[in-house]
């Protein structure tokens, strides 16, 4: 935890967020606070269900917690609203989701260049930002290609590429080494080890694997979930 | 200079993404032109004041109808594309503009369309084509205005509606 406000990259205190399914209620995170700083690399663990996607959506402004409060880069998420969320999201926010998220109508490189379009970041510069990433990710003779035709870890890979092609200051990764095979995880963990000495991001992951947890220099383990029956 | 064409450069990219013809959307189009044929010639010819205004009530109620099909489907098979784009940063009433705008342009190339042939039809085939111009900017008005409107409205319901989260965990 840090009192120097300007460090802290997202905050998070008294987090709850229920859902009601059928004849039961789930109460995710239970009052979860932690602090996360500029250029750290937190790795959120905890066995499915207990509401790692759930975070990260309620840290990109995408869903609203039921009681508690989030901070990011300063900004009080439940301050802003919807267009502002989304100003947020397009300047300062890149992620990545666990499906990775890449518009199969679009090629990899279009992909990037429609988030920095969003960003208002579309300028030669970032193309050239652009042509780099999809090098560092070995994908540059991949650019032209559709989505649909990569392996998972190339779309893993150009997943993560888009969501840093706008320069954003907070990396959300969304098990990024899910669903993969053991040698694309070894060529993976050494590029998200990279991502924090090269680009400086704050990277906020989450995973079930304890080999992608150990490269974080942070761990924040999320606490089984209460399930309340309804009567 | 370089700025702009940038610029143009990726709101082309959005276009490309959600102007993909489709099927049903050429169907909607043929319907639309059909139905502008139909009403063509329920306005020229001499019908009964109370058929005529039925009649057109119909017409006006099966465009809108379609326009209101083409935006809601438009949703439904791009829900993932456009939870995406939400998510990344786009702000969700400019996606929902855009559906809108491809909605107006089948709406309005059906009733170009069907005035076409309408009026070919007229001229080739001895109907009467005795339209006035104040009837084609009513024409217009009505099946390009009316279904934009309630295109508009549905539009407008469903960007505020989408839950982005729910459609990703799809």
């Amino acid at each position: 935890m840090t009192d120097d406000n300007t460090r802290t990259a997202v905050s998070v205190r008294d987090l709850h967020k229920n859902f009601e399914s059928g004849c039961s209620e789930t109460h995710l995170f239970n009052g979860l606070n932690f602090d996360i700083n500029e250029g750290d690399f937190v790795a959120i663990t905890g066995s499915s269900g207990t509401g790692k996607t759930t975070l990260l959506n309620l840290i990109a402004g995408l869903d609203k917690p039921t009681k508690g409060s989030i901070k990011v880069l300063g900004k009080e998420l439940s301050l802003l609203n919807d267009r502002e969320l989304t100003a947020l999201r397009a300047q300062s926010i890149g992620i990545l989701f666990q499906t990775f998220g890449l518009l199969t109508d679009l090629n990899v490189k279009e992909n990037m260049k429609v988030t920095q379009m969003i960003s208002g970041k579309n300028n030669p510069d970032r193309e050239r930002y652009s042509d780099e990433l999809l090098e560092f990710f070995g994908l540059n003779n991949k650019a032209d290609f559709n989505p649909s035709s990569l392996s998972v870890g190339e779309a893993k890979k150009a997943g993560i590429a888009r969501a840093l092609s706008t320069g954003p200051q907070v990396l959300l990764l969304d098990e990024p080494t899910g669903n993969l095979d053991p040698q694309s995880v070894n060529v993976l963990l050494p590029i998200l080890r990279g991502l924090r000495h090269i680009y400086g991001k704050t990277i906020i992951m989450t995973t079930n694997t304890p080999r992608a947890a150990k490269i974080a220099n942070r761990e924040i383990h999320i606490e089984k979930p209460k399930i309340i029956p309804i009567m | 200079m370089l700025e702009v064409k940038h610029w143009m450069a990726s709101y082309a990219l959005l276009l490309k993404l959600f102007s993909k013809p489709e099927y049903r959307s050429f169907l909607s189009v043929v319907m639309i032109s059909v139905l502008t044929i139909i009403l063509w010639f329920v306005i020229a010819n001499e019908i009964g004041h109370y058929v005529r205004s039925i009649m057109m009530m119909m017409i006006f109620v099966a465009i809108s109808s379609l326009a209101l099909n083409e935006i809601v489907t438009s949703f439904t098979n791009r829900k993932r594309d456009i939870a995406i784009l939400i998510a990344v940063g786009i702000w969700k009433h400019l996606i929902g503009g855009i559906l809108l705008l491809k909605t107006i342009v089948y709406t309005l190339i059906g009733w170009t369309l069907g005035m076409f042939i309408a009026y070919l039809l007229g001229w080739v085939g001895g109907i009467s084509n005795n339209i006035a111009f104040q009837q084609i900017v009513l024409f217009a008005a009505v099946l390009v205005l009316g279904p934009t409107i309630v295109a508009g409205i549905s539009c407008m319901f469903h960007t505020s509606r989408f839950n982005v989260p729910e459609v990703l965990r799809q």
